[in-house]
């Protein structure tokens, strides 16, 4: 399974800056959003882990517990 | 590109599952896919302004005209350049595949100076044009142009950028599966802006000097 990220969120925090800045002429505005945006994929390239492995038994114990919810 | 294609000949033909049971595909197969699915949708992009310069070539609005502001010349070498940047890029991609650092590196650093001095012109060509008043507010032949010509040369600029991203990825991290699928990407990347750029000359450059 591809591991949780904060990333998308921050990107598009700063694609509104960004945004709200080229429509209003804030140019400095938009160039540290932009910059923002960049550095956010930047740090995500470079992430270590990407993956997190899921045992199959604890997917089995999962499905389990739901199937016998779901018979009572 | 070719490392694209790598087929295993070791595997015998009976031995292989069917389709259903083999499971998922490679992931390097996988992000091929989904890279190849991103660029069409750029090239569709292109596409749509490549209609639009189309249909605005005569809208000089009393203007100056492509036959007037072209120079051939300085054309001619932007696309040397851009030709000889994607040669290097399939040199760098074979060299991936033979996990040659030096000459990765190597053929990088000439990819990323070719696609440097191709902006460098275009820019130079933009300022020209936009000194003697033939901007891009000029008439709507002139917005229709900086708008194919300027998509295109911000895709260089990016794709620069993530040249100089890779060949720091490859220093820090090595030849692992994650960088060599984004420089399989890159790779894709930069052939298809060629691609575009071959069509661009055709279209603006030749064609507007013929008519």
């Amino acid at each position: 399974m591809p591991k949780s990220s904060a990333a998308g969120f921050i990107t598009a925090f700063f694609a509104v800056v960004t945004g709200f800045a080229l429509i209003w002429h804030i140019w400095w505005m938009a160039g540290a959003g932009a910059i923002g945006i960049f550095l956010t994929m930047l740090a995500f390239a470079f992430r270590n882990e990407e993956e997190i492995k899921i045992p199959a038994d604890q997917i089995a114990r999962f499905e389990q517990a739901n199937q016998a919810e779901i018979a009572v | 590109m070719n490392i694209a294609v790598a087929v295993d000949d070791e595997v015998r033909h009976e031995a292989l599952p069917s389709a259903s049971e083999a499971g998922p595909a490679a992931k390097r197969i996988v992000v091929g896919f989904g890279f190849w699915v991103f660029l069409l949708s750029d090239i569709v992009m292109f596409a749509a302004i490549f209609a639009a310069y189309a249909g605005l070539t005569h809208a000089t609005a009393g203007g100056p005209s492509g036959v007037q502001l072209f120079n051939q010349r300085s054309v001619a070498i932007e696309t040397g350049c851009l030709l000889a940047s994607s040669y290097s890029c399939g040199l760098m991609s074979l060299a991936i595949g033979s996990r040659r650092y030096a000459v990765t590196y190597l053929a990088a650093l000439i990819t990323f100076v070719l696609g440097a001095a191709f902006l460098v012109l275009e820019v130079r060509e933009f300022a020209g044009m936009i000194a003697i008043g033939a901007g891009p507010q000029r008439s709507a032949f002139l917005s229709a142009f900086f708008s194919l010509v300027g998509c295109h040369g911000l895709h260089v600029t990016a794709g620069l950028v993530w040249l100089v991203v890779m060949m720091a990825q490859v220093a820090i991290k090595g030849f692992r599966a994650t960088v060599e699928r984004r420089l399989l990407c890159f790779s894709l990347f930069w052939h298809a802006l060629d691609i575009v750029w071959v069509w661009l000359f055709t279209v603006v450059y030749l064609m507007g000097v013929v008519s």
